[in-house]
C-alpha cells in the first residue's frame, strides 16, 4: 500500500512537466496564435481582441502559465471557438465512443491472442506455430488504415453485411445515459438498436484488435516459450500433474506477466491515439475530434485533448505497474 | 555386506540397456548409451559423473520426462514389475509424483515463483491421493503442514501461504523435498540435492533425506558429482562416463578401492585437508564429444594407463554380483 501511494505521488512531476509542454504549444507557436486560429475567416478587430482576451493571451507569460495550471486543474481548458462551448464538454461527450471501441478491441485482442500464443508456444516448431508467427507478423506490420479500408470495401461495400461508418443508424438512436451505445441500448430495452450498435462496432474493433492482438500474441508466445523451459515446469511435470494444469496454471501464470503489462500500455496508447482508425470509420470519438481540431487550428481543444491523452496514458502505465505487482509476488513489498 | 538383506528381494527399479538419444542439427547425441542399473527396495544408490555423463538424462528417462528432440531409443525400464517405456501419458502420471518422485538441483528455480507453497503441495495430493481428497480441504491442509514439519520447516502452519522467494535457500530445498514426498513415494530421485546449497546446509539436507528414507521405507537415488556425498549416504555407487556406466559396486569399495581409472581420477581430484601441501590432480583433457563417440574405450584419451588393448570395444567386466568395471586393467593400483 505504501509503495502504491509512493507510485501515485511519482506521477505528479510527470503531469506537471506535461502541462508545461502543453502550455507551450500555444505560447511558442511562431506568429500570433489568434491570427493562426482565425486563419482566413473575416472577423472584426473587436472579435479578434475578444478571442485574445478569452485565451488570456494579453497577459504576461508567467501569469498565463499560472492561470493555465489553475484552470486546467479545474478541468477548464477554455472554450472551443468552433463549437462555442467549453472544450472539456466537447471532449467528454466524445470520450465514451472512444472508450467503447478501445474496450471492445482490447477484449477481442486478449481473448484471441492469449490462447493462440499459448498454443503456438506449446506446439513450438510445428506448422501451426510457424503459420501463427507469420500471421502475427502480418498483423503487426499491416497499416491499420489500409486494413480498415480493405475491410470496409469487402464487408460493407461489396457484401453489404456491415455499415460503412459511424456508430449507429439515425433512426435507431436511443437516449444517451452512459454514452456507451452497447449499454445505453440495453438500458433502453431496444434489441434492434443494440444489434445496430454491434454491427457498427465490428469492423473498427477488428481493425484495432488485429494489430493489438498480433503484438499480444507474439509477447505471449515468446514469454510462454521462455517459461516452458524453466525448471519449475519440469518439476510440475515430475509431480505427475495433468498437462492442462502445467500449461495453464504453472506456465501461463508466469508467462502472463509481460503480456498484461503490454496490454495495459497498449490500451493507454489506443485511448489516446486511434485518430487514424476513428477517421477511417467515421467513428465519433475523441480521435476524430482532435484530427478535425488540428485542421481547424482549434488550439484550446488540442491542448485539452493532449493533456487528457497523457493523463490516460500515465494512468494506464500506472495500472500496468499495479497489475505487474499483483501477478508477480516477487516484486510485492 | 552389512545390508545383504536388502538384496534378497527383486529389484524395485530395473534399467536394462537403456539408450536415450537426442536428434540435434549437429548430429545424434548419444547421451545415455546402454545403461543397466538395479535398485533394490529400501536401498540408497549414488550415481556419480561429471556434467554430460548422462546421469540426469538416465533418470529423466525413468520419469518419462525426456522432451523432443530427445527419445528413448531402446532398452527397458521396469519399476516394481511394470514396464515404464511405452506407458501412455495418463498411466505415467499415476507413477510420477506418486510412486517415483524427483527433486531438482535448485529449489529456487524448481518451485513455481508465483504459486503459494500450500497450493504447490496440495496439487500433488489432489492429483494422486483420492483418499485425502475425499476427506476434504482441511485434511489436505493438515497433510501439507505435516509434510512441512517432517522436513523441518519451523512455524509451518503460518507459512503455508508464503511464496517460495520468502524462504531461505535451505528451507526452499526442504520444501521441494516435502512436495516430492507428499504422496509417500517408493522411490525418490534426488538430482544434485546439494549443489545449489551452502556447505553448512548440505549435510542438513542429506541427513534429512536419510531420515525420511528410513521413516517412509523408500529407496533413494542421489545423482551427484560430489563423491563426498556418495561416500557418506549411499549403499551402492554407480560411476558414469560419456553415457555409459564405467564402474558400479558397493560404495565402500568404490571409494576405498576404485577399479576404473576414471573413478580413481575422480577421487584424486578431491582436495583433502590432510594433504593440503600436495597439489590436487585434475583429470586431464575433456569429456568426449557425445556425437562422435569412439568405438574404443571412451575414456582412452584421458587415461594414464591406456595401451593397445584399450583400442577396441570394452565390455563390462563382472567381478561379482554387484561389482562391475568397464576396463580391461582391473588390477589395483592404489
Amino acid at each position: 500500500m505504501e509503495s502504491f501511494i509512493k507510485r501515485l505521488f511519482r506521477l505528479i512531476p510527470v503531469l506537471l512537466g506535461i502541462s508545461i509542454i502543453v502550455f507551450l504549444i500555444i505560447s511558442l507557436t511562431p506568429g500570433d496564435p489568434v491570427q493562426i486560429m482565425l486563419g482566413d475567416q473575416h472577423v472584426t478587430p473587436e472579435m479578434e481582441q475578444a478571442l485574445r482576451e478569452d485565451m488570456g493571451l494579453d497577459l504576461p507569460i508567467h501569469e498565463r502559465f499560472i492561470r493555465f495550471l489553475y484552470n486546467a486543474s479545474q478541468g477548464n481548458f477554455g472554450r472551443s471557438f468552433f463549437h462555442r462551448r467549453p472544450v472539456m464538454e466537447v471532449i467528454l461527450e466524445r470520450l465514451p465512443a472512444t472508450i467503447e471501441l478501445t474496450f471492445c478491441s482490447m477484449m477481442m485482442a486478449i481473448l484471441v491472442s492469449i490462447p493462440l500464443g499459448v498454443l503456438a508456444a506449446v506446439k513450438k516448431g510445428t506448422a501451426y506455430d510457424r503459420s501463427s508467427v507469420v500471421t502475427a507478423m502480418v498483423g503487426v506490420s499491416m497499416p491499420g488504415f489500409w486494413f480498415g479500408i480493405i475491410l470496409i470495401i469487402f464487408f460493407a461495400i461489396h457484401l453489404q453485411w456491415l455499415p460503412v461508418s459511424g456508430r449507429s443508424t439515425f433512426s435507431l438512436r436511443v437516449p444517451s445515459v452512459t454514452g456507451m451505445l452497447l449499454i445505453d441500448t440495453l438500458l433502453a430495452g431496444r434489441l434492434d438498436s443494440f444489434l445496430d450498435a454491434v454491427k457498427h462496432l465490428i469492423l473498427p474493433t477488428v481493425t484495432l484488435g488485429m494489430a493489438m492482438g498480433a503484438t499480444l500474441m507474439q509477447v505471449t508466445r515468446a514469454s510462454m516459450m521462455e517459461v516452458l523451459k524453466q525448471d519449475y515446469i519440469l518439476f510440475a511435470e515430475a509431480k505427475g500433474l495433468k498437462r492442462r494444469r502445467v500449461t495453464f496454471l504453472h506456465a501461463l501464470k508466469n508467462a502472463l506477466i509481460p503480456t498484461v503489462t503490454v496490454a495495459a500500455i497498449q490500451t493507454g496508447q489506443l485511448l489516446g491515439g486511434n485518430m487514424i482508425i476513428e477517421t477511417v470509420f467515421g467513428w465519433p470519438g475523441v480521435g476524430s475530434l482532435v484530427v478535425r481540431a488540428i485542421f481547424n487550428r482549434n488550439y484550446p481543444l488540442v491542448q485539452a485533448a493532449v493533456l487528457i491523452y497523457v493523463l490516460i496514458y500515465v494512468l494506464m502505465n500506472f495500472i500496468a505497474d499495479i497489475l505487474y505487482t499483483v501477478l508477480n509476488p516477487r516484486v510485492r513489498i | 555386506m552389512e545390508n545383504n538383506k536388502l538384496y534378497d528381494q527383486p529389484p524395485l527399479l530395473k534399467i536394462e540397456q537403456l539408450c536415450t538419444y537426442f536428434d540435434t542439427h549437429a548430429g545424434l547425441v548419444r547421451a545415455v548409451d546402454g545403461v543397466d542399473i538395479d535398485l533394490y527396495p529400501g536401498e540408497c544408490l549414488g550415481v556419480v559423473g561429471e556434467s554430460g555423463s548422462g546421469k540426469s538424462v538416465t533418470f529423466l528417462s525413468v520419469m518419462g520426462l525426456i522432451k523432443k528432440p530427445g527419445r528413448i531409443a531402446s532398452g527397458s525400464i521396469r519399476f516394481n514389475g511394470t514396464e515404464l517405456t511405452g506407458l501412455t501419458p495418463r498411466q505415467y502420471r499415476n507413477i510420477r509424483g506418486k510412486e517415483i518422485a524427483m527433486t531438482l538441483q535448485d529449489a529456487l528455480t524448481a518451485l513455481n515463483p508465483s504459486i503459494k507453497i500450500i497450493d504447490q503441495i496440495a496439487e500433488v495430493l489432489r492429483e494422486h491421493d483420492r483418499e485425502i481428497v475425499a476427506r476434504g480441504k482441511k485434511a489436505i491442509r493438515e497433510r501439507a503442514v505435516e509434510m512441512m514439519r517432517l522436513v523441518g520447516i519451523p512455524d509451518a502452519e503460518n507459512r503455508l501461504h508464503d511464496y517460495p522467494h520468502q524462504f531461505s535457500g535451505g528451507m526452499r530445498q526442504r520444501i521441494m523435498i516435502a512436495i516430492a514426498l507428499s504422496c509417500k513415494p517408493r522411490l525418490l530421485i534426488a538430482d544434485e540435492p546439494t549443489t545449489a546449497l551452502d556447505v553448512t546446509i548440505q549435510a542438513q539436507v542429506l541427513n534429512l533425506i536419510a531420515d525420511i528414507r528410513e521413516e517412509l521405507q523408500m529407496s533413494v537415488i542421489i545423482i551427484t558429482h560430489n563423491l563426498g556425498v556418495v561416500s557418506e549416504y549411499t549403499d551402492r555407487t554407480v560411476v558414469m562416463y560419456a553415457g555409459q556406466i564405467v564402474e558400479s559396486g558397493f560404495t565402500r569399495d568404490v571409494i576405498l578401492n576404485p577399479q576404473h581409472p576414471y573413478s580413481q581420477g575422480l577421487l584424486k581430484s578431491i582436495p583433502r585437508l590432510s594433504e593440503l601441501d600436495k597439489p590436487i590432480h585434475p583429470i586431464p583433457g575433456q569429456v568426449v564429444d557425445l556425437i562422435k563417440l569412439p568405438s574404443h574405450c571412451r575414456f582412452l584419451a584421458r587415461c594414464s594407463r591406456r595401451s593397445e588393448e584399450c583400442r577396441q570395444e570394452i565390455p563390462m567386466k563382472i567381478i561379482d554380483d554387484f561389482t562391475k568395471v568397464r576396463c580391461p586393467k582391473t588390477s589395483n593400483q592404489n
